[in-house]
Parts: structure tokens; sequence; C-alpha cells
């Protein structure tokens, strides 16, 4: 039996209210279960409108004829809260998703809605916490956290619905190096497929096999990813750059 | 056409037609229909759609009802709840005109020339460019909150919205203490 891609979109296009300019146009990719693919791109490229259909945060009405599947499952209103338990999506800005007063009932807020509760809610919320590296922390107000700190029991809250897609938007954009440096390396050790819209060019390098370029709202490029950082012109013209670890590697070796 | 008329004259038109409903009687009177026919006269030269003035005055008409219940808790009290919902209801209608064709910041403008004390122009300078502000970020909250959302439910979408109103109270005051530290670098006094 073959086994279904992790995600599967197809001909994915999206036009913001009213009238709006085209902000994902025609988008085409899968991603295997396992793989990690970054996704790529200029300010306004169209990286953070994509991540929020996978979701089904958008578009606002969603389609009958679905172009997303998830796992398989077609995403339409009858499967959209199926697909959000098994898409776990992390935002930009952690502070949109800490709105508890401790990080017990952040954490504990998605399970919550699956029917967890008493000591099983506990364990699960202590395990994903434990996952995060934040063994302790259940009792913390979240706005006395640092920086470093949100980003991980936000991913804690995501860990701890159990997704089979994590979807991570910027996730090391306002981390100082050392928190980069072990966010990557928590990604790293997570199962499931990962889908990483991120400007941290070496964190693509480490983290991704493959790249999704998008520019303009259009899938421009994609292929694994020494190959397609390496190359100069494509990086340029698409408002990014090499990523200085690939400066001195051959694109094929 | 009332767009271009000086904004001077407009704000001060308003508030003598608010003063001039306030002080009419405590009771539904013939009276009335002197401002209201005004009022009517004008909207057509402010050329204000009808659905920018019926969603405004519905969202208002919350707080007019509100404050007119508490008339009723007096003796032979219908006469003056009615002249509240009269004079509320024409008093806003006088204010939609007010805003629909004049920009804010003239309005500002004119109220600092009328003598408005600089502290209280600056609050309200401040509330117009950050009310958008928290829309977008409340807006981003209940999108954070969805995506984790998977039995909805009225009793958790409640939670959820009182959550978001308590963090957005938090939120305002610590982004008001960082405007204001922004604006003291910059020398405001």
């Amino acid at each position: 039996m073959e086994m279904n891609p992790a995600v599967e979109i197809s001909n994915l296009s999206y036009r913001y209210p009213p009238r709006g300019r085209l902000a994902l146009d025609g988008i085409s990719f899968a991603v295997a279960p396992d793989e990690c693919v970054a996704v790529l791109g200029p300010n306004g490229a169209g990286k953070s409108t994509l991540l929020l259909h996978l979701n089904g945060l958008l578009p606002e009405k969603l389609p009958e004829n679905p172009n997303l599947r998830i796992d398989g499952i077609p995403l339409t209103p009858e499967t959209v809260h199926t697909v959000r338990q098994k898409v776990g999506l992390l935002f930009q800005d952690p502070d949109d998703q800490l709105i508890s007063a401790t990080v017990f009932e952040d954490v504990a807020f998605g399970p919550r809605q699956l029917g967890v509760d008493g000591p099983v809610l506990r364990s699960l919320v202590e395990h994903s916490l434990k996952l995060v590296g934040l063994g302790g922390f259940e009792d913390r107000e979240p706005h006395r956290l640092s920086q470093g700190e949100k980003r991980r029991v936000c991913l804690a809250g995501v860990l701890a619905c159990r997704p089979s897609v994590l979807v991570l938007d910027e996730p090391t954009s306002d981390l100082d190096p050392r928190g980069r440096r072990d966010f990557k390396q928590l990604l790293r050790n997570l199962p499931g497929a990962k889908i990483v819209a991120t400007h941290d060019l070496e964190l693509a390098v480490d983290l991704c096999s493959r790249v999704v370029i998008l520019d303009e709202g259009r899938l421009v490029a994609q292929g694994p990813t020494v190959a397609l950082l390496s190359d100069e012109a494509l990086m340029l013209a698409h408002g990014l750059e090499k990523p200085h670890s690939l400066l001195h590697r051959h694109p094929h070796g | 056409m009332l767009h271009r008329a000086p904004p001077g004259l407009k704000l001060g038109s308003a508030l003598v037609i608010v003063i001039a409903i306030v002080l009419m009687p405590r009771r539904p009177d013939a009276l009335y229909l002197l401002p209201a026919a005004l009022l009517l006269g004008l909207w057509p030269l402010a050329r204000m759609p009808l659905g920018f003035a019926v969603r405004r005055m519905l969202v208002a008409e919350f707080f007019i009802l509100g404050m007119a219940l508490l008339t009723l808790l007096a003796p032979e009290a219908l006469p003056v709840f009615l002249a509240a919902l009269i004079k509320s209801n024409l008093s806003i209608f006088a204010m939609l005109l007010l805003i629909w064709t004049t920009p804010f910041q003239s309005i500002l403008q004119q109220l600092r020339r009328l003598g408005l004390p600089a502290v209280m122009v600056t609050t309200l300078a401040l509330m117009y460019r950050y009310l958008p502000v928290l829309a977008e970020e409340s807006s981003r909250m209940q999108r954070a909150r969805a995506s984790r959302t998977f039995a909805p439910g009225r009793r958790l979408a409640w939670h959820s919205l009182t959550t978001i109103i308590g963090q957005l109270f938090v939120r305002a005051a610590d982004r008001a203490e960082r405007i204001y530290l922004a604006m003291c670098a910059r020398g405001w006094k």
C-alpha cells in the first residue's frame, strides 16, 4: 500500500478580500511523512498566507472541492476540525498564541477539547513541556518568560495535540543565537512532517532536505536544499542570498 | 458638499445641535422635529451611505438602551425614557454626519484650537492611531486559538473570547507604556 503524502497542495490560489492582490497563485507541492520542507521567499511572497491555508484558517469560506489534503484527508468544512488537530501550527509571534494565565492552561487548551482531562491531562502537559525542555514550567506565567521559552511553550501546546504535521512560521526570527541553536536541535528531534517558512537560510540548510521558493504568490522553484540555495542567481532574483555555510561548498559535493 | 465646508464650522454646528438637543424638554415633544428635520436635510448634502449610518447607530443603540433603561427606575419614567432615546439617537446621528464629512485629523486640529487640553487631544489622536493595531492583534489571537480548536462549542468560544479580551487589556497597557517611553525618548513632556 502506498503511503499518502503528509501534505498535498494542488493548484492553490488565494486573493485577499475584497479584490486584493493575488496572494497565492496556483501553488502545488507535496510533503512526504517525516520530510522537512522549507518555504522561502521575500516578505509578502505569500509564505504566511500559505501556512494559514494548511490549517483551514484561510480562505474564509472553505471550498467544496478541496485543493489541500492532509494525510490523504481532503480539507473541507466537514473535516476542518480533524485537519486542525493533525496540523500543528506555530505562529510567528508567540504572544498571539500564549494568552492563558499559566503555561499549564495554555498547553492544556488543545488536549482538553479532545476530551483529555484529570491526571491524564496533567501528565500529557508535563510530558509535552519536557519534550521542549521546559519540565516544571507548568505554573509559570507566560508573560514572564523569555522569548525562547515562549516559543517552546507554544510548541508544547501544539505537540500536546499530537499533530502529524508541524507547520512553523518563522520559528527562529526573534531568538538569540543560542536560542536559535537550541530550537533547531529541538525541531530536528521531533518526528513527523515539517513545513518551515523562514528567512533563516541556515535553518533551511541544517534542517530541511527540500526547499520551496515563493515569490509574489507563485512557486518559482523547488528542489533539494543545497542545490537550490547554492544557485546564487536564483537566490538574488527572489530577495534571498546564498547562505554562508554554502559559500565554500560545491553544490553537488 | 458638506465635505468641503470648513471643519471648524462643522464641529461648531455639530456641538451647537447636540447641546440644543440635550437642552430640550424631558418628554417626547414636537420640538424634537426641528433638529430631526435639520439633520435629515443635511444627510443628502453629506452623501453619507445608509449602511454606514445604520451599522454605527446599531452599535450605539446598545449603550443608549442601557442608559435609557436606568431612567425607568424612577416613578413616571416613561416620558423621560422616550426623551432619552430620542436625544441620544439624534445626537449620535449629528456626530455621524460630522465624522463622515470631516477627516479625524481636522477634528483634532479644531478641538485643539477650541482650547481642549493638549493631553486630551493627544489621547484621542493615539486612540485613533492604535485602535486598528489592537483590532489586528485580537484577530491574530483569535486565529491562533482557532488553529487549536477541534471541538467547537459555545462554552469554549466564550471562554476563548473572554481570555482574549482580558489579554487585550493587559497588552494595551503594556503597549501604552512602551509608546509613552518612545514618546519621552523623542522629547515629549
